[in-house]
């Protein structure tokens, strides 16, 4: 009896932390993001990528800028420990990268499964977070400052890879913070965006892949 | 002896009258009422030949996985909602699907554990891998092929994303297995469709139309069944909101829209036909008793559909089609008879005049439609009962009873030479005029004729009408899947044997037409045979040396990109512990998807289909490959026309000279004279001159309804030649010139009523009937009466 007294209570002090957030107050608050990010068309930021992956050693830090103009442009140039680039415009996709010196072409469209990573990652940048509701269970951790919890719905393609997704704001809520990626896998992913400007104009030279 | 059984009929109907009058009713009444049990069938097979491949491919078709399927496509109407309104939409009304009607509905698949499954196939690859593979991996086991190699994966890590390709990395560093992924995306894309999967859904790639695949009991060959699936599925789609629209793609809709189009058709014919007869016969005849002549056809239709039915089990709508020109046909006997005896009384005497033409006209009409019993197509067999067993009806009608319904015109004798029309003056001049002008006319008519095609594609004679076919446009501009494969089967007893047969297939197929160009499951998963061979080439490669060789190679240059020592793990595992070789891969949502797709289960043997593009190049080549595995089979929208015309075409010319061959027999038993079996058959060779010229004028392809068609015009018009070629002999006054026009007029009535058809076969055929009939009417009262007259003046006086 103590026993079944020590679950109920365990059960019904840990249930409040785990329930997902009422799906009002994430609409409201989505709502609210959305409402913000539809005001830009521009992104620029400098990133701080830190991976713990199985694949290495230690710890992978890139060091880069992103670059994103809306509708379907995206830049993402890595300083180190690599010169790399991937330009996205519309449906294709070229990369580049100093060791090879080669640009690599990719349609989205003969290879859907980039096409699913892709789309991920610009819906992340984005922050059109509502649309990602048909794939995500969201839930909200803190609202000052602003952290979101994104966990793959269960016939979500995402759910393949990715375990759950933390995202913190700015503290003025302009744009993300940090984005934590917790992979299937165990790897684990922190991108840190660093002095973000928006709507400014990107310079040209941005969407040069080998630049 | 003729006339002696003439006059006991006679004499016997005469004092049997009333009773053969109440006799009739009841079979009218009994008729009329059995209607509503008549079953109609609807299915193309009917009239198909019953050559094996063209069965072949219609069995294939119709137990296919294909034939029980419907495809509701949902769209958005307005810009206001998302893709993920669109997909609760879809759900809702995939959840709402539920009938006994329905055995499964399919709108989303599973894609939780698309990459677990694909890594775990990867597993397989040791299977997979053939002696290229190893020769690959040969070159690679070098210091500079494998820092090449790992250099690429320290790149690949750097990119946004990289989550979901680096456990395919580490478990192919070699880049080994990229052929047996990209082999696994195009047999998910060899249906044809562009289809990309959203939150499991199947969604248009520009995410505005989503897909519910319904898979049902009812075969679309069921006319009756089709119409209660589709008018089910309408009913739901009814209950969308205002933002959603959607179509129903399905060969079921073809059925019911064909039915539905045949029905209207045929209704819209009848009235036409009865109206045209009801007028003809108030305006010409005024005698409400030639209301009999108009009865008979239509009595005879109504028997003949009965009989039919109780011999056939169910009638084809495309015979029941051409009811309206049968009754014109028969027709023509009651109107022959009824002429003669107004015009000379219901007497032996006359009966005895007109019987000969009027039997042996019967008997050529009746012979035309005979040939049709040496057919191979079923449909035909029932079009040749039909239609004469309703000629005979008429027949014996018209000899036997009508004449005792008739009243003699007042004054009416039955004399020779005094019929009107023989008494006119014709100049030798105006004969040859007009014989002049129908030559010209013949030689221009041919001469068109020589350009007109043959169309064998049998699309064409789908009624499905403009509605379905804007559904489907819409459908394959947001789907795709307008060009459809044509499919290569392989067919053995048991599943492993039809996966040894497919991968020999496949080998041979890839030879011929490229990698690129036949989609096969055996791209990815061969027969046991070559996978145990492969497997044993495999560790027999991977010697203890070679093994250890990669360990350090990986290890050592690994270390430039800081790779940890677990970083290749799974494809190290692979080498120790590769899996044994099974049937099929267990437990893979992704491989049981595909079978869907590419394997058929039957009672007992196993099908498996392999894609290709439905070229005429493919075709050739791979129909070579096909007759050296006994048993396989294609099936190709072209291919399928092909052998159809094939099948039919040698076998219309047969049954074509045999028509033609018949009425010449016929006609010379009756006129016992070449040359006047040659002056009868001039409203044969005008009828055939101007369907062929008058079909390449009108911008027509002759189809096989049309040759059909022709054929029955040959018996109809050699009719009229028979009876003017034996007025112009004996010159009785039996109302020949008026009877035939009168024939003529109501063959036209009934054939020119196919002309309002909206069904594609009943048109084509009305076409045929109406500038066949019409130039052989015209050239048996105007070139016969001048051919003969030239002839008898010149010298022939046994003419």
């Amino acid at each position: 009896m103590k026993k079944f007294i020590l679950l109920l209570f365990i059960t019904l002090n840990i249930t409040p932390l785990y329930a997902g957030t009422p799906a009002k107050e994430i609409d409201t608050i989505l709502g609210a993001l959305q409402e913000k990010m539809a005001k830009v068309s521009t992104i620029q930021t400098d990133f701080i990528q830190e991976k713990n992956l199985a694949l290495f050693k230690a710890k992978l830090i890139l060091k880069g800028k992103i670059y994103i103009q809306k509708p379907g442009m995206l830049a993402w140039r890595v300083f180190s420990p690599l010169r790399y680039t991937l330009i996205i415009s519309g449906s294709n996709i070229s990369q580049w990268d100093e060791d090879s010196k080669a640009v690599q072409s990719v349609s989205m469209a003969r290879n859907p499964s980039f096409q699913v990573a892709i789309d991920q990652m610009q819906n992340w940048f984005s922050g059109t977070y509502k649309a990602m509701q048909g794939d995500y269970d969201i839930n909200l951790i803190s609202q000052h400052p602003l952290k979101l919890e994104f966990v793959p719905k269960e016939k979500s393609l995402a759910r393949n890879f990715i375990q759950r997704v933390a995202v913190l704001f700015q503290t003025d809520d302009q744009y993300i913070k940090e984005i934590n990626i917790l992979e299937k896998s165990g790897d684990q992913t922190l991108l840190k965006f660093i002095n973000p400007q928006l709507n400014q104009i990107i310079s040209p030279q941005a969407w040069e892949v080998k630049a | 002896m003729a006339t002696r059984i003439l006059v006991q009929i006679n004499s016997c109907v005469k004092s049997n009258k009333k009773i053969i009058t109440g006799l009739l009713g009841l079979i009218i009444l009994a008729s009329l009422i059995g209607l509503k049990f008549i079953k109609y069938n609807n299915n193309i097979e009917l009239m198909l030949p019953t050559d094996s491949q063209v069965q072949q491919s219609m069995q294939f078709l119709r137990e296919s996985n294909f034939s029980d399927k419907l495809v509701l496509s949902l769209k958005l109407n307005d810009q206001k909602h998302t893709t993920d309104d669109l997909i609760l939409v879809t759900d809702k009304l995939a959840d709402s699907l539920k009938s006994p009607l329905v055995k499964q509905v399919i709108n989303n698949i599973s894609s939780v554990n698309f990459m677990p499954e694909m890594l775990f196939f990867l597993q397989y690859s040791p299977q997979l891998f053939g002696p290229e593979t190893l020769l690959k991996i040969q070159n690679q086991l070098n210091p500079l092929g494998i820092k090449e190699r790992l250099g690429f994966i320290y790149r690949q890590s750097l990119a946004p994303g990289s989550a979901l390709m680096l456990p395919f990395l580490r478990a192919d560093p070699l880049n080994l297995s990229s052929a047996i992924l990209s082999n696994i995306q195009k047999l998910s894309q060899a249906s044809g469709y562009d289809v990309t999967i959203n939150r499991g859904h199947f969604v248009s790639k520009d995410g505005r139309a989503t897909m519910i695949i319904v898979k049902t009991a009812v075969l679309l060959t069921e006319g009756f069944g089709s119409r209660k699936i589709v008018s089910y599925l309408q009913e739901k789609l009814r209950l969308l909101p205002d933002y959603v629209s959607a179509d129903i793609i399905a060969g079921h809709m073809h059925t019911v829209k064909n039915e539905d189009l045949i029905k209207r058709d045929i209704l819209l014919t009848s009235i036409i036909a009865t109206l045209g007869f009801l007028l003809l016969f108030l305006l010409v005849f005024r005698d409400w008793r030639a209301m009999i002549i108009f009865l008979m056809p239509f009595v005879a239709v109504l028997v003949s559909t009965h009989v039919g039915f109780l011999i056939f089990k169910s009638l084809s709508y495309f015979v029941i089609g051409l009811s309206s020109v049968i009754a014109g046909i028969t027709i023509d006997y009651g109107i022959y008879v009824y002429m003669a005896v107004r015009k000379a009384g219901n007497s032996v005497e006359t009966l005895n005049k007109i019987i000969q033409p009027v039997i042996f006209g019967a008997l050529t009409t009746i012979s035309v439609f005979a040939v049709f019993f040496f057919s191979s197509v079923k449909g035909y067999h029932q079009l040749a009962f039909f239609s004469n067993f309703t000629i005979i009806l008429c027949l014996g009608f018209a000899l036997f009873i009508l004449p005792h319904f008739i009243k003699e015109e007042p004054k009416a004798k039955l004399t020779p030479n005094l019929n009107s029309e023989s008494q006119k003056n014709y100049s030798s001049i105006s004969d040859r005029l007009w014989l002049t002008t129908w030559c010209i006319l013949l030689v221009i008519m041919f001469g068109f004729g020589s350009r007109v095609k043959f169309n064998n594609d049998i699309t064409q004679f789908d009624g499905a009408g403009l509605k379905v076919a804007k559904s489907e446009a819409a459908f394959h501009d947001t789907w795709g899947g307008k060009d459809l494969p044509a499919v290569f089967v392989v067919s053995a007893p048991t599943l492993k044997e039809a996966y040894e047969l497919n991968t020999t297939v496949y080998a041979a197929a890839t030879k011929a037409i490229g990698k690129d160009n036949f989609n096969s499951l055996a791209s990815i998963w061969p027969g046991t045979k070559i996978r145990q061979a492969n497997l044993n080439a495999w560790n027999n490669f991977w010697s203890a040396e070679k093994k250890t060789s990669l360990k350090k190679l990986l290890l050592e240059e690994g270390k430039a990109f800081n790779f940890s020592a677990e970083a290749f793990t799974p494809f190290l595992k692979q080498l120790t512990a590769p899996l044994n070789v099974t049937l099929e891969p267990q437990g893979l949502t992704f491989f049981e998807q595909l079978k869907e797709q590419f394997i058929l289960e039957k009672d007992n043997y196993y099908q498996i289909l392999s894609y290709f593009p439905d070229q005429e190049e493919y075709i050739a080549k791979l129909t070579q490959i096909k007759a050296t595995f006994p048993g396989s089979f294609l099936v190709s929208r072209k291919n399928f026309s092909q052998q159809v015309s094939k099948a039919l075409s040698s076998e219309f010319i047969f049954l074509g000279f045999l028509a033609l061959f018949s009425t010449l027999g016929l006609t010379f038993l009756l006129l016992k004279n070449l040359r006047l079996t040659a002056l009868a058959m001039v409203p044969v060779v005008t009828a055939l001159a101007l369907i062929s010229g008058i079909t390449s004028l009108a911008r027509l392809t002759l189809n096989i309804p049309s040759v059909i068609a022709a054929m029955v015009v040959i018996g109809i018009v050699s009719d009229y030649g028979m009876f003017m070629v034996y007025y112009c002999k004996y010159k009785y006054q039996t109302g020949t010139v008026t009877a035939v026009t009168l024939a003529a007029v109501t063959t036209l009535i009934g054939a020119g009523v196919l002309l309002f058809a909206q069904h594609p076969v009943l048109f084509s055929i009305g076409i045929t009937l109406v500038s066949g009939v019409l130039a052989g009417y015209l050239s048996s009262l105007i070139i016969i009466p001048a051919f003969y007259r030239l002839w008898r003046s010149k010298d022939d006086h046994t003419l």
